[in-house]
């Protein structure tokens, strides 16, 4: 008994699926969105795999109760799929109302998966059909296919509305739209339960399955979804890519080998090879429509997206290029600094024992001037290079811009399980800002909350009206406290308390609030945290 | 007296050195590499050389060893703001003395001059 071709293409799809579950997970196993996917791929696997596995064990003659056995086994997982998409959609909406309804499911999960090993009410044998046996539905069937439907439905309809409502933030929103994409494509997948029927349609699930992981990945490339922030070179896409291909031509050619050997009444290899060349034929100028296809949308993205994209990324570049230029520089000066240092250090030493030579005390007041003039000087030179440029201004959605900055630390923020708490409480929203500048404030001040909570916390950012004249954006952290000493200093450029920082980061806040005649003070409680409040003048 | 040559290009540093040593040795000032090795063409009581290295037009590092080629019996002492452990090394090699990390100290000075010199 030679290999059965319908089992190679579910056997694949569970090999993908199942390792873009254990990527996940190894990215990130702390996050619940990675571990809920990673258990999604877990309830995938059994389904694809088993159903490989049978549609061989067929071919090779193997005792049909053990078919049927393996069957039971993997629609327990199916019985999941649902379920765990569900728990998905609440937990990547936060969903908080509907956590209840998890365990509910699960419940249900657990109780159909008895039904299903234990009786013949959900399953109830095997079809014999020409890709191999297949399960056959029993009595309650139906009602476990309603319910793994509704909870699809429901799941979608939860991501609809979460599109909406993410509208001004983009990342989520594309996020939203992709995973939204991701599920209603996997939904496809249950033309699967049709042959259950009777019906002789060859399963092609594992099609919208691999569909799903794709556009899962994409999603995860570009929205850094799941926070797997890796970049997937051409040529890994590429590979996935000829593989599933490849897989869906197989199928097609021995579908149509099916087809044609059923129309001229026998199979041949002559039948096979007419159906391998025709399909080639198409084949091959469709591989590369959708490798172009692939490559626009998955490397490169529309045009919008791109503009959109970039400027995130420009932005983010600049920020760490300059503070990476204000550290190189400020470490340069600080060898500078110890030549003009060395002398005044010198000439201090020697004052009490020379201070009556009138050639050293001459060379002294030279020096010393010199010395202390050049010190300025260097300093100075640093300042001007970190302050900020001359405003400009426009009409700014300062929620728009607090959520934009969020975006740019939203990876850091993740990784470091910090909470972020938004609390947009004026109806001033729009000012005359320099946006950049202002997102280099916030910026500042973020990276600082972040740094002070390593082991993670909760960050609170409010805005607040103020008579209606100003407008205030309060940012708390839950992280270890300034010490009263040091509160004073904060501002003060080059003052810092962190192992590689420049000191710089809230001087140049501070300087950057000044210059939109807003003012910036913090308050902070050793171990507790700090909280920072800038003042801002509505359309100064 | 045994005669000391300071060469740096920094005015303040040349200044300092020479009042650390002045009353211990006869001190002579360059503020280049060339002035330095014309300085040790012309006048053999010169027995050690503090020398920067960070110099514009001619290394520190390339003026030891010219130092070192034509006269090998003066001892070089290399100054630096650098704690680099690389460039302490080819200056090992190229025969110098010691190395002095700037912000130095004068009692580390006067301790180098003496070593190399022996008293003052």
């Amino acid at each position: 008994m030679g290999i059965n071709p319908y089992a190679i293409p579910p056997l694949i799809s569970a090999a993908l699926i199942f390792s873009a579950g254990c990527v996940t997970l190894r990215k990130n196993h702390k996050a619940s969105l990675n571990r809920i996917f990673f258990a999604l791929c877990c309830a995938t696997t059994p389904w694809l795999s088993f159903y490989g596995i049978n549609y061989q064990l067929t071919t090779t003659g193997y005792p049909s109760y053990l078919i049927n056995f393996h069957y039971r086994v993997a629609y327990c997982g199916v019985a999941f799929i649902s379920i765990i998409m569900f728990h998905y959609v609440v937990a990547f909406l936060d969903l908080k109302w509907a956590k209840t309804w998890n365990i509910i499911n699960y419940i249900y999960g657990a109780i159909v998966s008895v039904l299903i090993l234990k009786t013949n009410l959900i399953i109830n044998g095997v079809y014999q059909f020409f890709w191999g046996l297949y399960p056959q539905a029993g009595p309650l069937h139906p009602y476990f296919l309603s319910y793994f439907i509704s909870l699809i439905i429901i799941s979608s309809i939860f991501l609809y509305k979460g599109l909406s409502y993410t509208r001004e933030n983009f990342t989520k929103f594309n996020q939203i739209k992709y995973v939204l994409l991701a599920f209603s494509i996997f939904d496809l997948a249950s033309v699967d339960f049709i042959p259950n029927y009777g019906i002789e349609l060859y399963p092609i699930g594992y099609i919208p399955a691999l569909m799903f992981i794709f556009i899962i990945a994409y999603a995860i490339v570009k929205y850094q979804l799941m926070d797997i922030n890796i970049v997937i070179k051409k040529s890994m896409v590429y590979s996935v890519l000829v593989i599933s291909i490849t897989t869906i031509f197989l199928m097609i050619v021995i579908t149509s080998e099916h087809f044609l050997a059923g129309l001229f009444g026998y199979k041949n290899l002559i039948s096979s090879l007419v159906a391998a060349f025709l399909i080639s034929l198409i084949f091959i100028p469709l591989r590369n429509k959708i490798q172009t296809l692939i490559d626009r949308l998955v490397l490169k993205g529309s045009p919008i997206e791109i503009a959109e994209q970039n400027v995130f990324l420009r932005q983010e570049v600049i920020e760490k290029e300059k503070f990476r230029t204000v550290a190189t520089l400020a470490s340069s000066l600080v060898h500078e600094i110890k030549n003009p240092l060395t002398t005044l250090k010198t000439f201090l030493e020697h004052f009490p024992t020379k201070k009556d030579n009138p050639e050293f005390i001459a060379k002294f007041e030279y020096l010393t001037a010199q010395e202390i003039n050049r010190m300025e000087n260097l300093v100075k030179r640093l300042l001007d290079f970190a302050k900020p440029s001359i405003l400009s201004l426009e009409q700014v959605n300062i929620h728009h811009l607090i959520d934009d900055t969020l975006t740019l630390l939203h990876h850091e923020l993740r990784q470091k399980g910090i909470l972020i708490v938004k609390d947009y409480g004026t109806a001033l929203a729009m000012l005359k800002l320099d946006s950049n500048q202002i997102r280099q404030a916030l910026l500042n001040l973020l990276r600082n909350a972040i740094d002070a909570m390593p082991n993670g916390g909760k960050l609170t950012i409010e805005t607040k009206d103020k008579k209606s004249t100003a407008l205030e954006v309060v940012v708390t952290d839950t992280g270890c406290g300034i010490p009263a000493a040091d509160l004073p200093h904060i501002f003060e450029p080059f003052f810092s308390k962190k192992k590689d920082g420049t000191g710089l980061g809230l001087s140049i806040t501070k300087d950057i609030i000044e210059g939109h005649k807003g003012k910036i003070e913090a308050k902070s409680a050793l171990g507790q945290g700090t909280q920072f409040i800038i003042t801002l003048p509505v359309n100064s | 007296m045994k005669k000391i040559m300071i060469c740096d290009d920094e005015e303040g540093i040349r200044e300092s050195l020479k009042l650390i040593l002045e009353d211990h040795y006869d001190i002579l000032l360059a503020d280049h590499g060339e002035q330095c090795l014309e300085f040790l063409k012309n006048d053999k009581n010169i027995g050690l050389v503090f020398l920067d290295i960070k110099m514009p037009k001619v290394h520190g590092l390339d003026i030891l060893e010219a130092i070192k080629k034509d006269n090998p019996q003066v001892k070089v002492v290399m100054v630096t703001g650098y704690h680099a452990v690389d460039t302490a090394s080819v200056a090992a090699q190229r025969g110098a003395s010691g190395y002095i990390v700037k912000p130095f100290k004068s009692p580390e000075i006067l301790e180098s001059a003496k070593r190399n010199l022996g008293g003052g």
